[in-house]
């Protein structure tokens, strides 16, 4: 029941209560008068629409084009489905035994047009209205069937269109004239789009995929080796197709059907595509432990999101271990799709005198050729290396003590212990990168670099930021920026 | 020849081109290939494992077993790669000491700091053993190195900076780095990618809390039967039992002055501590690293004092075999 603007009414009922004279739309106070054992529930329009989707999702078993058909309907694109389930008819009656099973009454029906068939399975006892036969297979149902908002319905039935049928003999243009026009433009396209002369796209929830395998098991499965059994066999058809049609998959899901009208996904990325069935059983099957099986899954498919050809390569010729192409981005696919997950990355050097932009972390580029690396700086014998092993993300400032203003420095204060100088080499200029500078922002300071050794024996990379003797800015800040090893 | 050999050994997947097509099995004398096969393996391992044979008597038959305890079975089941040669820094005076398999480069090696403050210097000598296992490999092995870091320990230490890696010598385009939150994953990710044949070496942070025995005993299984090191760099000394090949504890060292300039560092020095060695020995001392030739060379034990004798020496100036 739910509460209108005259008191509470009935929303809906149930078999029984039909069966005893009531029906929705009826006061409570009439109703309770009649059946005074009445047992009622407020409506929750929002907790049926939220069953209404999970429904659709589990109803990508018969069809991955799935669409909720507000507010107790579902609209299934079963082009090219039916051969799967045995043909039309069987179908059909799979949707009614698996809802049926869960308690839910339905009423299916198949046609060429999605509102053929909602005017079937609403209005009409055919289940079955091969393409073609729209018009006669809907001439006898009643305008309300086309779905018009119930004003249209009803002026229509004032003026004794009652149904379908004689919607058609009416002209159209007379249709047109006889209703402002918004409202016989929807007559007309409601009318056109049931017989198929119109076009009437469904709108499904998940995009479709261009590869689904399926598979449906008899009795539901409730262990993770058997979900990763069904895996397995989806996976081998699964990667026979991709392999036939040249292609490998970069995402791939699985996802399973519970008997209680409830879906899991498990969602796999590739950083190559593969066809590789052992490979993408052991990226899904690393995340199977976390998935609830609930009262078991009675089916399962296996979808290609967005499958890309395949580029053939040869590693190489001479049989020499491989350059870590596809073994590596197999294991680049088994870290990044960790729950907790984290990529694999490779460093690329860039041509830049700041020290923190002179580098950057890309994704590896799995067997191509890498960048010619630039050359390191000349260092004569014997020397330190120029550039620290560590570099730190953000410079930590130190306090520093040094014999000259221009000079290295002599004693440094650093995350807050006394570090006495012993070497010291330096300075190397670093000039501020005045091209990357945004205009009219202050560019920022040169910084002087020293390697620094410690009494300890450790090695650092210091830099004044600033110069002395330029009145205008403020006195020059130390900082640690890396350690050598 | 001794290329093909080498890497035609127990590589799958692709045509394999050994033996040469002038020297079919046929025609050649069975002595032959043999010593064919020995001259390979003695270029695979170094000059040092070649003169196995005519070291002691126990050391002989100790190498030969550990050789036959090496997974070769994984050489022909899976294709892979031939294992890492033995682990070496390129002088007697430390390799006597290490284990003496000819195979110890596959398995795996602890490197702890002998301070936290000192991880950097730990880091290094990674980066310098992994430089030189790389090159020692044949060249014609490009595959990558996986470097997995520990989230705090990058927050903490900082990153490592490619220019500066390349700068000890070890080539930042090769290496691929993978930064984790948790010991655990780490320990997930270094077994995933020792699994995989695509690695030619890994290298690790971890700690000491989450290895223990079990876990290093699956990490050293899997780099057994990888055939590739796997490089663990710890923050702090460690002290409970695990199955690692050996256990370094590495502290930074004063450096030697370059010639042009005395007042300025020199190459990275530090102090090795070999704490432990299967079949090998403990010992300690101080190295320099020479990141052009990829070897080790002992540091004279007054090296550092006698450029600074107006200074104290500190205690860990100690040094020798």
């Amino acid at each position: 029941m739910e509460s209108g603007a005259k008191g509470l009414r009935l929303t809906a009922c149930d078999r029984l209560a039909i069966a005893r004279g009531l029906k929705p739309g009826e006061r409570l106070a009439d109703a309770r008068a009649r059946v005074p054992d009445l047992a009622t529930a407020l409506h929750e329009p929002e907790n049926d629409a939220a069953m209404l989707l999970r429904l659709a999702r589990w109803a990508e078993r018969w069809s991955p084009a799935v669409m909720p058909d507000a507010p107790d309907g579902l609209m299934l694109d079963a082009t090219g489905v039916a051969h799967l389930f045995g043909g039309e008819a069987m179908l059909i009656a799979d949707i009614k035994g698996q809802c049926g099973r869960l308690d839910f009454t339905a009423i299916a029906a198949i046609a060429g047009t999605p509102p053929a068939a909602r005017a079937l399975a609403r209005f009409s006892r055919q289940i079955i209205l091969t393409p073609g036969n729209e018009r006669d297979g809907l001439n006898p149902l009643p305008v309300e069937a086309l779905g018009l908002d119930p004003e249209t319905s009803h002026t229509l039935g004032r003026l004794g269109l009652k149904t379908i049928g004689d919607l058609c003999r009416v002209p159209r243009s007379s249709l047109a004239r006889r209703f402002r026009r918004e409202r016989s433009t929807s007559v007309l396209k409601s009318l056109d789009e049931a017989l198929g002369l119109a076009d009437c796209p469904l709108d499904p929830l998940m995009p479709e995929p261009a590869l689904v395998v399926r598979h449906c098991v008899m009795d539901p499965i409730i262990t993770h080796e058997g979900i990763e059994a069904i895996l397995t066999l989806l996976a081998q058809t699964f990667c026979t197709r991709l392999a036939n049609a040249g292609h490998g998959a970069l995402r791939v899901a699985l996802k399973l059907y519970r008997t209680d009208a409830s879906r899991a996904v498990v969602q796999a990325g590739l950083a190559r595509p593969s066809h590789d069935p052992r490979h993408i059983v052991r990226l899904i099957a690393a995340h199977l432990s976390e998935v609830d099986l609930g009262f078991g899954v009675d089916a399962a498919t296996l979808e290609a999101l967005n499958p890309a050809p395949l580029d053939y390569r040869q590693e190489n010729l001479d049989g020499a271990p491989p350059a870590g192409g596809i073994e590596l981005a197999a294991l680049a696919d088994r870290i990044a799709n960790r729950p907790d997950g984290a990529a694999l990355a490779s460093f690329r050097l860039i041509e830049s005198h700041l020290p923190e932009r002179a580098e950057r972390f890309a994704p590896p580029g799995f067997g191509e050729t890498p960048q010619s690396p630039l050359p390191p700086p000349e260092r004569p014998p014997g020397a330190a290396p120029a550039r620290p092993l560590v570099l730190f993300d953000r410079p930590e400032e130190a306090s520093v003590i040094a014999a000259v203003p221009d000079g290295p420095p002599v004693r440094f204060i650093w995350r807050r212990l006394a570090r006495r100088v012993v070497r010291a080499e330096g300075p190397e200029r670093i000039s501020p990168e005045w091209w990357t500078t945004p205009p009219g922002a202050s560019p920022p300071r040169p910084r002087d670099y020293y390697v620094i050794e410690d009494a300890e024996g450790r090695r650092y990379w210091l830099f004044r930021a600033g110069l002395y003797g330029e009145e205008a800015e403020a006195s020059p800040r130390w900082y640690v920026h890396g350690l050598f090893a | 020849m001794t290329r093909d050999l080498n890497t035609g050994r127990g590589r799958g997947g692709g045509p394999v081109l050994s033996p040469p097509p002038n020297a079919t099995a046929g025609r050649v004398p069975r002595p032959a290939v043999l010593a064919r096969l020995r001259q390979a393996v003695a270029h695979i391992e170094d000059a040092k494992a070649a003169a196995l044979p005519h070291r002691s008597d126990e050391a002989a038959i100790r190498a030969r077993w550990a050789a036959a305890c090496a997974p070769a079975k994984g050489d022909e089941s899976h294709g892979r790669p031939a294992l890492a040669p033995r682990l070496t820094l390129g002088f007697d005076e430390i390799d006597d000491r290490l284990p003496g398999e000819v195979h110890s480069g596959a398995g795996v090696h602890e490197i702890a700091a002998a301070a936290p403050a000192g991880v950097a210097a730990a880091s290094g000598f990674a980066a310098a053993l992994m430089a030189r296992h790389i090159a020692r490999l044949p060249d014609a092995d490009t595959r990558p190195l996986l470097w997995c870091r520990h989230a705090a320990s990058v927050r903490e230490h900082g990153h490592l900076y490619g220019h500066g890696l390349a700068a000890l010598g070890l080539a930042s385009e090769r290496l691929l780095t993978v930064s984790l939150t948790r010991p655990r994953a780490i320990l997930w990710t270094i077994e995933e990618a020792l699994k995989s044949t695509a690695l030619a070496g890994v290298i690790a942070d971890m700690t000491a809390e989450a290895l223990d025995l079990t876990a290093s005993r699956r990490l050293m299984l899997a780099a057994r039967a990888s055939g590739v090191p796997l490089l663990l760099v710890f923050a702090r000394p460690l002290a409970g039992a695990t199955a690692a090949l050996t256990r370094w504890r590495v502290a930074p060292h004063a450096s030697g002055a370059p010639a042009f300039d005395t007042g300025a560092p020199g190459l990275p020095a530090w102090t090795l501590t070999l704490e432990r060695s299967r079949a090998g020995r403990p010992g300690q001392w101080t190295v320099e690293w020479h990141h052009a030739t990829h070897r080790f060379a002992l540091v004279p034990a007054l090296f550092d004092q006698s450029l600074r004798l107006d200074e104290k020496a500190g205690p860990r100036s100690m040094a020798g075999g």
